[in-house]
């Protein structure tokens, strides 16, 4: 049950393709990817009327779908204050 | 081979798989451990945004917020409904922020992330006083449109509410339509404000505020780096090159499409990371600063502070009920699911798939990879299975809700409770309207609270229990010896913020604590350190080990069975709770 820190913590991470040329090939392949993803893939997606009126409503709000916690959008502390006071009015 | 990985949650120093009766501790362990250091780093972060934000509180906020309690309280008795002026104190009160202060202003100018793109990559270091003009003229005639609106629905919210009065309250009819108009007005005012944000654009130039930020990060974590191992100059030249990358996947997370799909920095900086290290390979140089742990350890200790369990009283019993009382229910069977029925050979990886399906997503994932010392390959499945099924149920759900015409209540609270990420359960919520939004985004906020308990709860069980040999008795002092140091720091910054929070009150907490140290200070550093925690997972993980921790689809069914249950037993709960036993709050939604 040893565990090799090393391979985490100093000494180089996982070895790609051993020669230069095919390296970088291969990154700019996947750069190439992530930018049909972005620019045409995702993009194409939006015309599905499921995800349209979605995207349209998250690009007007500005509301940050991204967001992994809550103290990370604005929403969540309008959301509490309101349902605070709401609580208040139903004691 | 999957024991050859190092486990996020250990120290550089430890990390047998089983409780051992050999730990000890040592007074050295302050100074030479990572667990500790997170603790430190992490409490002087805190401690200086205390300094700051304490007494920096606007102007006469205590007696604002007073005279608008008082209003609300009149209002509350006058109207069976919520009028106008009940609507614009609330709106009062939430206008109170310690980060609006000079102070907050320039150190949210120092920390902030790249900004929004949509073709033109440079717009997110560098915008024109002409570009941002040019911005702003175009989304000027819309904003006008929707200030009008907003005035317009102001008139007949006003006019409505007064008719309503004028019988006294009595008749029911007016009583609704007034309740109706202002409702239009609070959604006609959001979308105004929402205008108003596409035309408030000022130029600026991000990349000397990112240099600084580097060079206060690098020397941060570098120093704590040379006292532990002595190589804190290694460090900081390496850091350079996870900066770099860290600020790549916040670039890529503002793009306009992306944002529009939920995909945020965690996943950019994971992929950005994993196609560099196997292609080109991560440089070696780099590698003294490819330190997962450290950054993680850190983060979760402002993320502590984070956790005021205060807020858990935020929507009452039906709120406590859907998020404290379904989600641990649906963890642990999904968890004994994972072990007696798919058999899943790493108990640590079906704890953290749990955790992030049933809690709250990527946070409660590292939080409880770290706990459980996951490896950083499980813990990388486990945020990219729920970056995937997030996107997909905030598109499905409010659409399902719609159409079968679900109340809003009901289905904010179903989406609250099952929706992995925050701001995807805030879009899916305000998509359907203001009341699910508001519903949705307070249990998701709950359920972040949860993460605490959810924490230490699987650290102590993973010392106590999991980690033992088999017959093996471990003694109290050795579960100590064992017990991730920095769990501690995460849970006093917790008790300490959240104790802070009820002594000041909800008013001045959500003014100094919530608006001040949190999200003025400590949480833009927490994502900066989540942020380099996944671009160094992203740079030391082989790809192709990631297949071997995905052999037979076990994860992906884990997942979805998981996720299946939640989603039946939070409806379940959530009707049960808001529309049988507590009707009344339901009503005043």
């Amino acid at each position: 049950m040893s565990i090799n820190k090393e391979q985490l913590s100093n000494s180089g991470g996982p070895q790609g393709p051993p020669n230069i040329l095919l390296r970088w090939a291969m990154m700019l392949f996947c750069l190439a990817i992530v930018w049909l993803f972005i620019f045409v893939a995702a993009p194409a997606m939006q015309s599905s009327p499921m995800v349209e009126p979605l995207a349209v409503y998250i690009n007007e709000s500005g509301i940050d779908a991204g967001a992994l916690y809550y103290t990370e959008i604005e929403e969540t502390s309008e959301a509490e204050v309101y349902l605070r006071s709401v609580l208040k009015r139903t004691d | 081979m999957a024991d050859e990985e190092t486990p996020v949650g250990s120290s550089s120093q430890e990390s047998p798989d089983v409780v051992m009766d050999s730990g000890k501790g040592q007074l050295s362990d302050l100074w030479k451990k990572e667990d500790y250091w997170a603790i430190w780093l992490g409490f002087l972060i805190l401690i200086v945004g205390m300094v700051i934000f304490f007494p920096r509180a606007p102007e006469g906020a205590k007696e604002t917020i007073a005279k608008q309690n008082e209003i609300i309280k009149a209002e509350t008795e006058r109207a069976p409904f919520k009028t106008v002026a009940w609507h614009k104190a609330t709106d009062a009160k939430k206008k109170l922020k310690a980060s609006d202060s000079p102070i907050g202003k320039s150190i949210k100018k120092w920390t902030t992330k790249p900004h929004s793109w949509k073709s033109n990559f440079m717009q997110t270091f560098v915008m024109s006083k002409e570009a941002a003009d040019a911005k702003n003229e175009k989304g000027k005639e819309k904003y006008e449109k929707a200030k009008e609106a907003e005035a317009a629905a102001f008139a007949d919210a006003q006019s409505a509410e007064a008719a309503a009065a004028e019988a006294g309250f009595q008749d029911a009819a007016l009583n609704e339509t007034a309740k109706d108009s202002i409702e239009q007005w609070r959604s006609s005012k959001r979308k105004a404000s929402s205008a108003k944000k596409k035309v408030s654009a000022k130029p600026y130039n991000q990349i000397p505020y990112l240099i600084g930020l580097m060079i206060f990060l690098m020397i941060f974590f570098g120093i704590g780096k040379q006292v532990m191992t002595g190589d804190g100059g290694k460090f900081m030249v390496g850091f350079v090159f996870v900066f770099a990358v860290a600020v790549l996947a916040y670039i890529f997370a503002a793009q306009a499409t992306m944002k529009q799909y939920g995909i945020g920095y965690a996943a950019w900086a994971i992929l950005f990371g994993l196609i560099i290290s196997n292609t080109v390979g991560t440089p070696k140089w780099v590698m003294p600063a490819v330190q997962v742990e450290y950054y993680i350890k850190t983060g979760l200790v402002l993320l502590g502070a984070e956790i005021l369990f205060g807020k858990i009283l935020s929507i009452g019993v039906p709120g406590i009920f859907v998020a404290w009382v379904v989600t641990p229910i649906v963890l642990i069977s999904t968890f004994i699911f994972g072990q007696k029925v798919l058999k899943m050979p790493s108990k640590t990886l079906n704890i953290t798939i749990s955790a992030d399906m049933s809690v709250c997503g990527v946070s409660a994932a590292i939080a409880t990879a770290a706990a459980c010392r996951a490896k950083k390959e499980e813990l990388t499945l486990a945020v990219g299975l729920s970056l995937v099924f997030t996107s997909i149920m905030m598109i499905v759900m409010p659409a399902f809700i719609k159409a079968v015409g679900m109340p809003h209540v009901l289905g904010g609270a179903w989406m609250g409770g099952t929706i992995d990420a925050t701001g995807a359960v805030a879009a899916a919520g305000a998509f359907l309207s203001e009341k699910a939004l508001y519903v949705a985004a307070t249990v998701k906020m709950i359920q972040n609270v949860l993460i605490g308990v959810i924490a230490f709860g699987v650290a102590v069980y993973w010392c106590a229990k999991v980690e033992c040999a088999p017959g093996q008795k471990v003694s109290s002092m050795e579960i100590w010896y064992r017990f991730p140091k920095f769990v501690i720091g995460f849970i006093v910054a917790s008790i300490i913020f959240s104790l802070m929070a009820e002594s000041f009150g909800s008013g001045m907490a959500y003014t100094v604590i919530d608006h001040g140290v949190l999200r003025g200070f400590s949480r833009i550093f927490r994502g900066w350190f989540f942020c380099l925690a996944f671009a160094s997972i992203g740079l030391a993980t082989n790809f192709r080990e990631l297949g071997h921790y995905f052999k037979g689809g076990k994860p992906l069914i884990l997942y979805i069975c998981g996720q299946s249950f939640n989603l039946a037993l939070t409806l379940l709960m959530a009707y049960i709770m808001f529309y049988k036993v507590f009707p009344h709050i339901t009503a005043g939604i």
